[in-house]
């Protein structure tokens, strides 16, 4: 801002000193050259050899002055407009508020075109009554539209459905094209976690991710919280792997000891699983890496064969325990031969995974709240 | 040119120490082909182990019994033992839908209990 002020004020200067300059040679060419905009060149021109009246500095110093204003223009222009992932985080943001955002609005918001993106913004401002939006970036650079907590999932811990909006029809390349990634930490205030997203991977938003299910004709996910993927797998592919993040607001889990092969029994033998995390169509074979719990997380791999099919894959799942419920991790219908990356992944993800100050799990009940009907036990062996 | 290679290998250390050994660890597996996870290569004290066990293997003593096999990657099976060769061990995995016979390279097992 102050090197645009600085830029004009010494532009006007100069402009001020060629008039007068001019003046003294002719009067008239001196009103010309203070209304017309470009006739400086003329009276430049004409004074070019006399040296009481050339203008030729003059004319010199005004131009270097106006890049300078303009330098300093554009600067105030990109602070407010913010960098490219602060605008992302916006879009974001209003599509989780609800806002009706057009494909063309959210290109022009995500346009490297500072003009594109004023109009834009002044077109959603109209739009939505004089409405304005913040480019405010909250803790971890999240845009912070909405400046109320939004504590709804915590007054009432049981699974709330998400909020009805009209469904678009979308081919899956087109939801795939909209999807914003999202780098850095993700938050969501009203549930209390925090997603550190490790450097390699991308974090697409739930209502992206409800709008790639929607294309693929899939049944929506209340509890889905986000998808995550890394930067070589192309979200374009139908076939590539994510890690789908979901919340699940049970209340406290109880610890419980894990003994893997007891709990390879208790699933086998239970006809009627009960799954709370995600899981490929098939029966499960075995454990390829049996649960294990390190106080906050616990993770395991089963190991399925297809329905309909002699095809094995295996499903990976790391979850962190929290107060009021826990986070889920999961791949589901890994090949087996990727075994280890789809473990390690969901691993580090849950690892990148916290809670913020107050709704970390204790490992005692906690006197106030709810808590779950299931142990960690339950949870990995899928009993009632 | 050496000296850029060693620049460009401090680089590739410091992203990596940076990134985090999880981190590292994810990135090796995604760029690496996906192969099938190669059981630990048998140590000395392994090989003696086995040639002792080849004596007196008491995993052949369990066939046709229910048991339960654990591998050295924290993997569990459980099903009826139905075959026992050199290289793998073969159980009997009832599903809900149907039978599945499966097994397990000998490599790779870290025990088989009896259920």
């Amino acid at each position: 801002m102050k090197i645009m002020l600085i830029g004009y004020a010494l532009s006007l200067m100069f402009v001020l000193l060629m008039v007068v300059r001019v003046w003294r040679a002719s009067a008239l060419d001196g009103i010309l050259t203070l209304l017309l905009p470009f006739y400086f060149i003329v009276a430049m021109i004409k004074y070019w050899n006399e040296p009481d009246h050339n203008i030729r500095f003059h004319v010199l110093g005004m131009l270097v002055c106006s890049g300078i204003a303009y330098y300093g223009a554009t600067r105030v222009a990109k602070d407010m407009l913010g960098t490219p992932e602060e605008r992302q985080a916006l879009v974001q943001a209003m599509r989780e508020d609800g806002d009706k955002l057009t494909p063309e609005q959210e290109k022009g918001l995500l346009s490297d075109d500072p003009e594109v993106v004023l109009r834009t913004m002044q077109q959603i401002e109209e739009q939505n009554g004089g409405v304005e939006y913040s480019d405010e970036s909250g803790p971890g650079g999240e845009a912070a539209v909405d400046t109320q907590p939004r504590d709804a999932e915590f007054d009432n811990p049981r699974p709330v459905a998400a909020q009805e909006r009209p469904v678009e029809t979308l081919s899956y390349a087109e939801a795939a094209r909209r999807a914003v990634f999202n780098r850095g930490t993700y938050t969501r205030d009203a549930i209390g976690v925090s997603i550190d997203v490790p450097s390699k991977f991308r974090l697409i938003s739930a209502t992206d991710a409800r709008r790639l299910d929607q294309s693929r004709g899939r049944t929506e996910d209340p509890r889905g919280l986000a998808w995550i993927i890394h930067e070589r797998l192309s979200l374009a592919d139908p076939d590539a792997w994510h890690v789908t993040a979901r919340w699940h607001s049970d209340g406290w889990v109880g610890a419980a000891p894990l003994d893997g092969p007891a709990l390879l029994d208790a699933a086998l033998a239970n006809k009627t699983p009960a799954p709370r995390v995600m899981t490929s169509q098939g029966d499960l074979v075995g454990y390829a890496a049996a649960p294990q719990f390190d106080g906050q997380v616990i993770d395991w791999v089963e190991e399925r064969v297809l329905a309909n099919s002699d095809e094995q894959v295996v499903d990976c799942h790391a979850v962190r325990l929290g107060r009021r419920g826990v986070l889920e991790f999961s791949i589901v219908g890994m090949p087996t031969k990727s075994t280890a990356l789809c473990h390690e992944t969901v691993r580090l993800i849950a690892q990148r995974s916290s809670f913020l100050p107050g709704k970390e799990y204790p490992p005692a009940a906690p006197a106030e709240g709810l808590r779950a009907s299931y142990t960690i036990a339950a949870l990995a062996s899928h009993a009632r | 040119m050496r000296a850029m290679w060693m620049l460009a290998g401090w680089l590739a250390a410091a992203c990596a120490v940076a990134a985090g050994p999880d981190e590292a660890k994810v990135e090796q597996l995604m760029n690496a082909p996906a192969a099938p996870v190669k059981p630990a290569a048998p140590s000395k004290a392994d090989k003696k182990a086995a040639a002792a066990q080849a004596e007196n293997d008491t995993v052949t003593s369990l066939v046709g019994q229910r048991v339960a096999v654990e591998t050295r990657q924290r993997g569990v099976y459980i099903g009826t033992l139905t075959a026992v060769t050199r290289d793998a061990v073969t159980l009997l995995i009832q599903l809900p839908s149907r039978d599945l016979s499966y097994s397990v390279p000998r490599g790779d097992i870290a025990a088989v209990t009896a259920r």
